[in-house]
């Protein structure tokens, strides 16, 4: 059967010896298009083993070159330098209101939190906060406001529960909260040890489309797929479905081996006027790739073959 | 540490009568505590379990939505005891705890004696509450009573704010701190144009010690400009610090008293919870300007040292009267207790930082 995600035959588009700069991985890149042009906002690890995010651009979204400079690094002053300390890693880009929306996780002795940064052109960029405590990984903004606020899916940790996707809503981008839990992995399930949001939510005529990872327990370790949801345009906090089925799966060779085996991470996708998207991930933390899926299947796939959203009691 | 001029235990689970007949109270403690005209009230996490005892089977507690407080009995080949208070499930890795906590208004002229322990009650109601609303800190803010609670379920230990004007009725303004987070308090006033809350993330990240942060609010309902304030520093607050009762005003600064515990070396077994102190700049709270370096406060009182989990003493409550501290805790997760002290000798106690 024709998979639903049809991967692009030059995969992977990207690795570490286009980049040049010392890097050991090219992965898990926010994407956006911006004045015509696809620019993906990628992570490297560098040779200590801790991340910054690199920038790459390309005209038709499959062949990509990279800035000559890495987009951004640990901040060296200020409370931004203590927080990102071990490294930035995952950003992800959201365009609304005339510029564009960066969270990307902070790593430091105090844990993982998330910060936020505003760039309207991709040459200078200003962070403005960090929006969640530790441990928060995984946040996305929606490219809109929605009843007057700004509107987030994120993932806190628990120790009781499976992490899972939960939606925040801010005044001014600052102060977040009325959070809410949305979706839960499911037990026995493709998804069933934890879930974060991934690529930045695509509004559709239906609803807006969320593509999340999943991740399964082996005894050879975590497996990371992805799944999609729909959320209500007007509210997103109800879900419409939860489509049972992952849509992705590590299969290709750079997918099953390289930094962290057995991963497909997605932190970005770019929707076409053909009503098709381009969804880009990361394979093995090692290398980003591409595929296109047509939105009305995927939307089908969460409104005709959904799971509970909130799994069993 | 400092002298207790006055201690007392005063409530017991006994005190107390279950919400169902086939349930005992098992705890009354970690209360909050607030000035209400010439009284003080406090709100009590009253904690019950079903009395009855199947062999081979522990019945965990739950509040459903439609049923209210139901138990499900579980074999207990499929449960993993990790210390009294929690349990888990073997087949999925789910923690479920052993008992199902509400808060019950209680009532004290004194702060030395209770009154009336009939007062209102406060259940779980939401599906992120299921498995009990916990350790509530009081907080006035213009005409009603702000508290902060512990909700409890399935999805994790979020904390979530309240409101009351008179202690009857209850409004619920939601979750304000997602999962993990205990141990928050709002300041009682606002500092700049902000509310300010001090919060206990915990993070799973292995590299990371507990840490007390403070957060900043516009409404009380959005919170960021999150911080670390303080992580623990000795010995007796090693596994874990978390703030205690709400800070109160003192012409020195914010003082802040706050609870650590001490990592157990036995397993299922829980480290002993002591009090410390610090003072937070008026102007500046994220900055702190002088803190105990040995404990304040330990468990040694006798209800301190015995009960549900063993040496616990959990600062929750606050009241200034003229010069003295007086102090609400949950003595051994089982009773409440108050104990009095000298804001001179807490002053003493500080180092400058």
């Amino acid at each position: 059967m024709r998979a639903l995600v049809a991967r692009y035959a030059n995969n992977p588009i990207l690795s570490k010896d286009d980049v040049p700069f010392p890097v050991e991985t090219v992965h898990n890149a926010g994407m956006v298009k911006h004045d015509g042009r696809y620019l993906m906002l990628f992570r490297s690890h560098r040779r200590n083993g801790r991340s910054i995010i690199g920038l790459a651009e390309s005209d038709d979204g499959y062949q990509f070159c990279v800035r000559s400079q890495p987009f951004l690094v640990p901040a060296d002053e200020g409370v931004f330098a203590e927080y990102e300390e071990y490294g930035v890693e995952d950003c992800r880009v959201s365009a609304i209101e005339d510029a564009y929306l960066l969270t990307y996780s902070a790593y430091s002795r105090h844990g993982v939190r998330i910060g936020l940064a505003r760039t309207r052109d991709f040459e200078s960029v200003e962070r403005i906060t960090l929006i969640s405590q530790a441990d928060m990984r995984n946040i996305v903004i929606f490219p809109e406001k929605i009843d007057g606020r700004y509107v987030r899916l994120d993932r806190p940790h628990s120790h009781i529960g499976p992490w899972s996707i939960w939606i925040s809503y801010s005044p001014d981008l600052v102060h977040w909260g009325d959070s809410r839990l949305v979706i839960k992995p499911a037990t026995y399930h493709w998804d069933e040890e934890k879930i974060g949001p991934g690529a930045t939510p695509i509004k559709t005529p239906h609803g807006w489309l969320n593509i999340y990872h999943g991740v399964f327990p082996t005894m050879s370790g975590g497996i990371y797929r992805l799944g999609v949801a729909l959320h209500d345009l007007a509210d997103p906090a109800t879900v419409i479905g939860v489509a049972d089925d992952w849509i992705l799966q590590p299969e290709d060779p750079w997918e099953v081996a390289g930094y962290v085996g057995n991963v497909v991470f997605t932190c970005g996708a770019i929707p076409e006027d053909d009503g098709t998207i381009k969804i880009y991930w990361g394979g093995a933390d090692q290398v980003m790739c591409v595929g296109t899926a047509k939105i009305q299947e995927l939307v089908d796939l969460c409104k005709n073959r959904p799971r509970p959203a909130l799994g069993p009691g | 540490m400092v002298r207790r001029l006055f201690e007392k235990r005063l409530i017991r689970p006994e005190d107390l009568r279950p919400s169902r007949d086939d349930w005992e109270v098992i705890g009354a403690f970690n209360p909050g505590a607030v000035v209400v005209g010439d009284e003080i009230v406090l709100l009590v996490r009253v904690a019950e379990q079903p009395s009855e005892r199947r062999a081979g089977y522990t019945g965990l507690p739950r509040w459903d939505s439609e049923l209210g407080p139901i138990v499900e009995w579980v074999k207990d080949e499929a449960l993993e005891v990790i210390d009294p208070r929690m349990v888990r499930r073997r087949e999925d890795g789910l923690l479920r705890l052993t008992f199902l906590s509400q808060l019950r208004v209680i009532h004290s002229r004194d702060g030395r004696t209770v009154d009336n322990v009939e007062g209102a009650r406060f259940e779980p109601l939401a599906s992120w509450e299921e498995f009990g609303v916990e350790d509530p800190r009081i907080t006035p803010v213009g005409d009603a009573f702000y508290f902060t609670y512990v909700a409890v379920s399935r999805h994790g230990a979020a904390t979530a704010l309240a409101s009351t004007k008179d202690f009857e009725t209850f409004r619920r303004h939601g979750i304000i701190f997602p999962p993990d987070n205990k141990d928050v308090v709002l300041f009682p006033e606002q500092i700049g144009d902000s509310y300010v809350a001090l919060h206990r993330p915990i993070s799973a990240a292995p590299f990371a010690v507990p840490e007390i942060w403070l957060a900043r609010s516009p409404d009380l309902l959005h919170w960021g400009q999150h911080e670390p304030l303080a992580c623990s520093a000795s010995t007796w607050e090693a596994d874990r610090v978390g703030a205690g009762p709400p800070p109160i005003r003192t012409p020195q600064g914010w003082l802040e008293i706050y609870h650590g515990s001490q990592r157990s070396t036995v397993p299922g077994k829980v480290g002993a919870y002591s009090a410390g102190a610090m003072l937070l700049d008026l102007e500046n709270p994220a900055r702190v300007i002088g803190r105990t370096t040995g404990a304040l406060l330990v468990p040694e009182a006798q209800y301190d040292r015995h009960g549900f989990v063993p040496d616990v003493l959990f600062p929750t409550g606050i009241v200034q009267r003229d010069d003295m501290i007086v102090l609400f805790y949950g003595a051994a997760d089982t009773f409440t207790a108050v104990v009095e002290l000298s804001y001179g000798e807490i002053l003493a106690s500080l180092e400058q930082s």
